[in-house]
């Protein structure tokens, strides 16, 4: 992502200094109407492609098209679903290619729905999604609800342009119809960006050499001639080049051995080179709501009243999390979550045993699943929560780690009680969190808890077309109350914390912040 | 001779296609959907029946072994799932190279570092020098490679800053000074087999009969040793040499982590983790290949080096 940024500017930017959004490829701020539903972008005028094209509202239309073309397969597609119409452009696509007409009709009727529980979307031509270059350097976009953070989203890669005549060198037509684009458009000989910089060398999982882009509108304030991103995948060999000065920032933590003797060390004050920030992100298990004994919610929120967060993040992790028991990360805009579960054994057995387990022993074996990880992070916290919950409550738990791929199969499948997960927010709003509990959300499923509730997807979708901002908050509000107390579908751990090594007097340019924002075009170092 | 060397020679394709059928059933069992590893959300599903077809899956399971079966013979190793739809022979034009100079250091190395020790431990036979190759080549054997490597970084690279901490250097073809700390950590197993080799190889041979009358004839110390002594003494570490150059070459997952070098060996890994059935497969194959050409042209040496391995045909 910060590699993309380098290279392709977004029509705004998140300043890395407020996090607030800022001026990017277009003029900040935009026009935005009085209902707060059409935002209209002016390109910057001197806005330039690496190749010396101007850059044009068409090459955003391009792009976008491209990201709700479902052949593309972008893992962030439903971000542009706040576009009006580019949900049903989307689904159109795919409905016409998956569900077959005798199902459709009868879904349409009422039942039986199909597998989304949705009916069948018609395909709907382009045009109708509300993004249109009203000139060369106009681009007007047009909302289905007013999107308080719309101007953070378009921070995003997601909705970064793309230089038009380049990927239609690459052009490929399927069997199907589909146009695909052959990946080597992105290559270092065929790729031309916008953005600060240009790609020089990149030899995969070694390096990328970015070069100040000398087309780059605003090249006047980047100060380095090159940046290089190192790529180390061992983290112990990663601290020991920024040790060794090889390299001038380290913008993740080391092994968990060094990182808490570092975290110690700028607590006394021994080092000063060592930022810890607590990031827009939550450490969490989710539930399958589906399968025994979990699917009584009595039974879920019993296991998340037995769970002492406050040693848990004193005593396994021990860099600075900050317990919690909500989903959406503490400051989050005017946002306030709910009172989440506390700690509470009694209540927990209390509540184990109103829901009919008066001896907990005999409740089936609980499975904690999570994906192997080589530092133990995972392990250590499962080992825990394990040990808390036969003290507390007197049931059996079993911990398994499994692969990546064999844990996504599982989700998918449901085959699963208890799995641990984490989620990074992707903009500055408790809707990048909450919407992930919405029914079937999007197509790749991102809600794999089985939890499907009309009253919580009714909340939501009033919270995507409120425009007062209280009235908007208190939605969110009681939607988050559902999924973390109430119904106990995810409990809650930890807000995650990431540590940056960097000597401030070598480097700056650096700002470290919540959002893991890291605009490589400020960094300099300093001779 | 000739007969016997070009039976082995038609073992090899017999041989290959052995483990790529093994290799590619093993794969198979796997239940989870190939193109999981991947995505980090997965995809409505016709772009996954698109990416199905895209990488072959699509096709029943003996349809796809046949299929694969003629692109490995044609030398057309696919489409690599986890390296963003490159196919796997520009993913190893990047990584293989690097893997064959790297383990071409590394082997060097250990032959001339491992024979040297193996023959002063011969000669000095019970003596300290003796003992302290001994000890050496087990610290060699027996300590696994990230705590000879993590070792060698921290002090060499670390305290005494004489050889960068990782990294492959400015050049393609590599930089000594970059490649110098991983080829010794790479090398160290086999240098330590090879000097125990050598060494016992040796103190057979300088018992034996014809070097007593090569020395009775006047050949000098040196020339008796080198040309008589040594060529004998050879022999087991030319047959140890066939699978450890195959191992050494396709490099070494901890190795290359730990020095954060782009070679072959993270590829024996992360292939199978990415569920990457495609590089899985190539880089068994590459593997296999080389296993079998070294243990081939070792049976080639022999005939070289010991005459009487000549008369059997």
């Amino acid at each position: 992502m910060r590699m993309a940024a380098a290279l392709f500017e977004t029509l705004t930017v998140i300043d890395p200094a407020t996090l607030e959004p800022a001026a990017g490829a277009a003029t900040f701020p935009p026009e935005i109407s009085e209902d707060g539903l059409t935002y209209t972008f002016h390109l910057q005028p001197e806005g330039r492609w690496s190749n010396g094209d101007a850059v044009t509202a068409h090459d955003f239309v391009f792009a976008w098209r491209r990201v709700l073309e479902p052949v593309t397969a972008a893992d962030y597609v439903q971000l542009l679903f706040v576009i009006d119409n580019a949900e049903a452009y989307y689904r159109g696509q795919i409905d016409a290619r998956t569900i077959p007409d005798e199902q459709a009709s009868l879904s349409a009727a009422g039942s039986p729905p199909t597998y989304r529980g949705i009916v069948r979307s018609e395909p709907i031509p382009f045009e109708q999604v509300g993004i249109r270059a009203v000139d060369e350097h106009t681009l007007e976009v047009r909302l289905r609800g007013p999107v308080p953070y719309f101007l953070d989203l378009t921070s995003m890669i997601t909705f970064a342009p793309l230089h038009r005549a380049t990927l239609e060198r690459f052009e490929q037509r399927l069997p199907d119809g589909t146009v695909r684009y052959d990946p080597r458009w992105y290559r270092t000989e065929n790729l031309v960006g916008n953005g600060a910089f240009r790609l020089a060398e990149w030899l995969p999982r070694q390096v990328m050499r970015f070069e100040r882009s000398e087309t780059y509108w605003n090249r006047a304030n980047v100060p380095s001639r090159y940046v290089e991103v190192v790529a180390v995948e061992d983290r112990n060999t990663a601290f020991m080049l920024y040790e060794s000065g090889d390299v001038d920032l380290m913008p993740f933590m080391p092994p968990p051995r060094i990182a808490r003797t570092l975290y110690e060390y700028t607590r006394t004050g021994r080092r000063d080179d060592v930022f810890v920030e607590s990031m827009f992100g939550t450490y969490f298990f989710k539930i399958n709501v589906l399968r025994s004994p979990t699917d009584d919610r009595r039974v879920r929120r019993a296991l998340s009243m037995a769970i002492d967060r406050e040693a848990i993040v004193s005593q396994v992790r021990g860099y600075g999390e900050r317990a919690t028991s909500v989903l959406v990360p503490e400051g989050t805009g005017e946002y306030v979550s709910p009172e989440g579960v506390s700690f509470d054994p009694a209540g927990a057995r209390a509540l184990l045993a109103s829901a009919g387990y008066d001896d907990p022993g005999s409740m089936d074996a609980v499975e904690l699943l999570f994906n192997h990880d080589p530092t133990g992070n995972h392990l250590h916290i499962a080992e825990a929560v394990k040990q808390m919950w036969q003290e507390h409550l007197g049931i059996t738990v079993q911990l398994r780690s499994i692969d990546r791929p064999s844990l996504r199969m599982r989700l998918k499948e449901l085959n699963y009680s208890i799995c641990r997960a984490g989620w990074y927010g992707d903009y500055w709003d408790p809707m990048t969190f909450l919407e992930l509990f919405v029914t079937a959300h999007g197509e790749g499923g991102n809600n794999d808890t089985g939890f499907a509730n009309q009253e919580y997807d009714g909340l939501i979708r009033q919270a995507m077309f409120e425009a007062d901002a209280v009235r908007r908050n208190a939605l969110l509000a009681r939607a988050e109350r559902m999924l973390v107390v109430e119904h106990a579908v995810v409990i809650p751990l930890f807000t995650y914390v990431e540590m940056y090594l960097y000597d401030p007097d070598r480097l700056e340019g650096m700002w470290v912040n919540r959002r893991g924002v890291l605009p490589l075009q400020y960094l300099e170092r300093t001779p | 001779m000739t007969m016997k060397f070009l039976w082995r020679i038609v073992q090899i394709p017999i041989v290959l296609w052995v483990v790529y059928t093994l290799s590619f059933f093993l794969c198979e069992a796997d239940p989870a959907d190939p193109l999981y590893g991947t995505a980090e959300k997965l995809p409505p599903e016709p772009v996954m029946q698109a990416r199905r077809a895209l990488y072959g899956y699509d096709a029943p399971m003996l349809v796809r072994y046949v299929d694969w079966l003629g692109q490995y013979v044609r030398g057309d190793l696919g489409l690599s799932a986890s390296y963003g739809d490159r196919r796997v022979t520009e993913v190893l034009r990047h990584s293989l190279p690097k893997s064959l100079i790297l383990g071409g250091y590394a082997l060097g190395i250990a032959i001339v570092l491992g024979m040297t020790a193996g023959v002063i431990g011969a000669v000095y036979r019970d003596r300290v020098i003796d003992y302290a190759t001994l000890a050496v080549a087990l610290v060699g054997i027996s300590v696994p490679s990230f705590v000879v490597a993590a070792t060698l970084l921290v002090v060499f690279a670390l305290y005494l800053g004489w050889f960068p901490v990782g990294g492959w250097g400015p050049y393609a073809w590599g930089h000594i000074a970059y490649l110098t700390l991983p080829a010794v950590a790479l090398s160290l197993p086999a240098m330590a087999y090879i000097a125990r080799l050598t060494r016992n190889g040796m103190l057979e041979v300088l018992e034996q009969d014809f070097v007593r009358t090569a020395r009775a004839k006047g050949a000098g110390s040196l020339r008796v040793m080198l040309k008589h002594c040594l060529r004998h003494a050879a022999m087991p570490v030319v047959s140890f040499l066939g699978p450890a150059a195959a191992s050494v070459l396709t490099g070494s997952f901890v190795i290359e982590k730990v020095f954060h070098l782009p070679g072959m060996g993270d590829h024996f890994v992360k292939a199978v983790l990415d569920r990457d059935r495609r590089l899985i497969l190539s880089v068994v194959m590459i593997y296999a290949t080389l296993l079998v050409v070294f243990n081939a042209l070792v049976d080639a040496a022999y005939t070289i080096l010991d005459p009487r391995t000549r008369d059997s045909s």
